[in-house]
């Protein structure tokens, strides 16, 4: 019968708790599904019929790639549904802690950030990996990463998230824009114009944010309006010009600039309380030729990950984040940090 | 750096993809899908058809076709009113289905569509229809929509403008208006296309990563081609085997292997059919069994299973015949077309007004019990309960 074909709209299966978040695409609620109480996020995305182009490429790329990655380092899609005419809804693992909120949380009485332990940050490091191995192993780019892309549940699990610009790769023709990846986290070869890359460009933002952990401050920061020029120069300054030695081929990218000769800052001068192994291992992810930076697999069966101390446990890592979560006064600032506060040595102005 | 990944990867990689999880049949369970998407219709647009001379006949005569359906059972309501829309049966609706699959290809062609888009374009037509019929969303909508959302999924460029007809542009391949490549297939109003879009998602239920043999075809030529011995491919011969591989691929997709075995299957397949015109055929098996370790019987039994698909569907209409009988169904059509399902349906309003009243109807009902509920357990309340 007719009626019978019917589905309750599944939209009836969560009660919608408030708004967490507001995009371009849409809005986010907190909801509760009524069958588990368990707790999801519901990402509303409005379809834009007046300039007639019905599901946005992004929203379509998102669902496409989030329903093929099963990892426990990457968030999960339960489901995809439309509520009405117009709309598409995404049903996700709702988790309110991201990795910005952990390198940012400074303790207000003090003012001091709440410290990271070296065990913490290799947890981390090795969750984060997984996940981008997953992505890869599966021809996925996530082309997005930045800390507040690495949520953490409160158990502790790492999960990366937000596949808005997310591609495939391994069509042979397929050329992709310079232009992804949010400024800081974009490596050399994008700023240059680079329109072919591959899962390297993912590795470089990996380095920028094991950096970042380790630092407490993102490595290559530049200020608001910052352009893909000023970016260059922020990176060359501390990592030394690009050589034909330690890059070949670089000055075949469109677009061409003219570097003075910068020696570059060795790694332990930059971040001077890092173990070796882990400045080793950051090297190896923020080497300037793609082709020579190591990949998501090569770097989990790093040294690092096999010395002491060893990585965390999830349920250490959810005992110290909990901590976090609790303490309405480890509220993370809005501002990004002076440059002040970097550990970068001083370096001449080029 | 290049982005050419092509390595035999592919076949590890599909374990787990919603691809092999969900759209993977055997050829029963397609015929069983087929005949069900069939019957369901059928049963709606009897039910909602009768719904709507009811209503009707209390005001005006719907506009319906009428008459004997032969071979079909009458399993709805309209048994007791003895009406019976004269439904389309299940080989028209293949007949239907694939000669708008044509269309699909003519378009393809003439965009000049790459291979992965236009076959995304086709599997998802194929996919949809296992669990619609050409009664409840029309083929030549469904033509449309499948390459507008394909090319999207592949980031084919498509930017595409206008605001009353969605057709796609010979020459910038975009989706444009009215061009005269489109004259043969027709125009779709841009609102009903992007509402089509939504139902073909959800009937997708939205999969959208549709692996194609293309890839595997590259890895396995790929390592061929980087062997350290004599059996090694020479790159000129890996370019012939794989221009004409990817044609004999794209021709076969209009069968339903893709539906029924892996990708990775299809592109050896069509390697092994291939080195076989070629006289090359010791030497891909000598590949297959160094390479990949299996057998030349083992792909063999895949490649009968090709074979059996492939014959099945040339047995089917061509050209004009396909034309006239598709002319035929298409008049068909229009007398037993789902009201339900499209909003440009001439009597979608009134089926709206219908189920609108229905509703109020279980709601009032709903009402009703819960203040007669309501009324008992106050009674109870006032110790007045079991006094009658």
């Amino acid at each position: 019968m007719g009626s019978a074909r019917k589905k309750k709209n599944p939209r009836k299966h969560y009660k919608v708790l408030h708004e967490v978040g507001r995009g371009t695409f849409g809005v986010v609620c907190k909801a509760i599904k009524k069958k588990t109480g368990e707790e999801v996020a519901i990402k509303n995305i409005k379809l834009v019929h007046k300039i007639h182009e019905g599901v946005s490429t992004s929203a379509i790329d998102e669902i496409r790639i989030m329903q093929e990655l099963h990892h426990p380092n990457v968030l999960s899609i339960h489901e995809v549904f439309s509520p009405r005419e117009g709309t598409l809804s995404l049903v996700l693992d709702f988790i309110p802690m991201d990795m910005e909120m952990i390198i940012k949380a400074k303790d207000m009485t003090s003012d001091k950030y709440v410290p990271m332990p070296s065990e913490d940050i290799k947890a981390y490091m090795q969750m984060f990996l997984r996940g981008i191995n997953a992505c890869h192993q599966n021809f996925v780019l996530h082309r997005d990463l930045k800390p507040a892309n690495l949520l953490l549940s409160a158990n502790g699990v790492l999960k990366l998230c937000d596949f808005g610009l997310a591609r495939t790769y391994g069509s042979p023709n397929a050329k992709f824009s310079p232009q992804a990846v949010t400024l800081w986290y974009r490596p050399l070869e994008m700023l240059l114009g680079a329109d072919r890359y591959g899962p390297a460009v993912d590795m470089w933002g990996v380095g920028c944010i094991f950096a970042e952990m380790l630092l407490r401050n993102p490595l290559f920061p530049t200020g608001r309006g910052a352009t893909d020029v000023d970016q260059v120069c922020q990176i060359v300054r501390c990592m030394g010009a690009p050589t034909e030695r330690n890059w070949p081929g670089f000055d075949q990218l469109p677009i061409l600039l003219k570097f003075q000769q910068i020696p570059p800052t060795p790694l332990a001068r930059v971040i001077p309380a890092a173990p070796k192994d882990a400045l080793d291992l950051l090297d190896k992810l923020l080497s300037y030729d793609p082709n020579k930076r190591i990949s998501a697999e090569e770097a989990l069966k790093h040294e690092y990950f096999r010395n002491a101390p060893a990585p965390a446990s999830t349920a250490q890592i959810a005992d110290h984040i909990s901590v976090l979560i609790k303490k309405p006064s480890s509220q993370v600032s809005s501002t990004l940090p002076s440059s002040g506060a970097l550990a970068l040595p001083a370096r001449p102005p080029s | 750096m290049t982005e050419e990944q092509g390595d035999g990867l592919t076949i590890a990689v599909f374990e787990g993809t919603t691809h092999q999880r969900y759209w993977i049949f055997t050829q029963e369970r397609l015929a069983e899908l087929r005949a069900e998407a069939n019957e369901t219709a059928c049963a709606d647009v009897n039910e909602w058809t009768n719904k709507l001379r009811r209503a009707g006949s209390e005001e005006q005569q719907p506009d319906v076709v009428l008459g004997p359906s032969p071979g079909k059972k009458a399993r709805t309501e309209c048994e007791e009113s003895g009406v019976q829309v004269d439904c389309i049966t299940l080989q028209e609706e293949q007949i239907i289905q694939d000669y708008y699959l044509e269309g699909v290809f003519s378009l393809s062609n003439k965009l000049k569509l790459p291979a992965n888009v236009e076959t995304t374009a086709i599997t998802f037509y194929k996919r949809f229809y296992l669990y619609c019929s050409a009664m409840d969303y029309h083929p030549k909508d469904i033509m449309f929509t499948v390459l507008w959302v394909a090319c999207k999924v592949e980031h084919y460029p498509s930017r595409y403008i206008n605001a009353q007809k969605v057709v796609l542009n010979e020459n910038s391949r975009e989706f444009s208006f009215d061009a005269p490549a489109f004259a043969d297939h027709g125009n779709i109003p841009i609102e009903h296309l992007l509402r089509l879009e939504q139902v073909l998602l959800q009937v997708l239920k939205y999969h959208l990563m549709v692996h194609h043999p293309f890839r595997p075809l590259r890895g396995f030529l790929e390592m061929w081609t980087k062997r350290s011995d004599s059996m090694k491919l020479a790159d000129d011969v890996k370019s012939k085997i794989e221009e004409k591989a990817t044609k004999l691929l794209r021709d076969w997709m209009k069968s339903d292997i893709l539906l029924i075995l892996h990708p990775s299957e299809i592109a050896l397949c069509a390697l092994r059919h291939t080195c076989a015109k070629a006289k090359m055929e010791a030497a891909f098996d000598m590949f297959l069994k160094d390479a990949i370790g299996s057998s030349a019987e083992s792909v063999g039994r895949v490649y009968e299973a090709i074979e059996g698909n492939l014959a099945a569907h040339k047995q089917r209409l061509k050209g004009e015949q396909l034309k006239t009988e598709a002319t035929r169904i298409n008049a068909k059509l229009q007398g037993c077309s789902n009201p339900e399902k499209e909003r440009s349906h001439p009597q979608f309003a009134l089926l709206e007004e219908i189920k609108r009243k229905e509703r109020e109807a279980a709601k009032e009902a709903k009402n009703l019990r819960i203040a007669q509920e309501q009324r008992e357990q106050e009674m109870r309340l006032l110790g007045i309960d079991g006094g009658r």
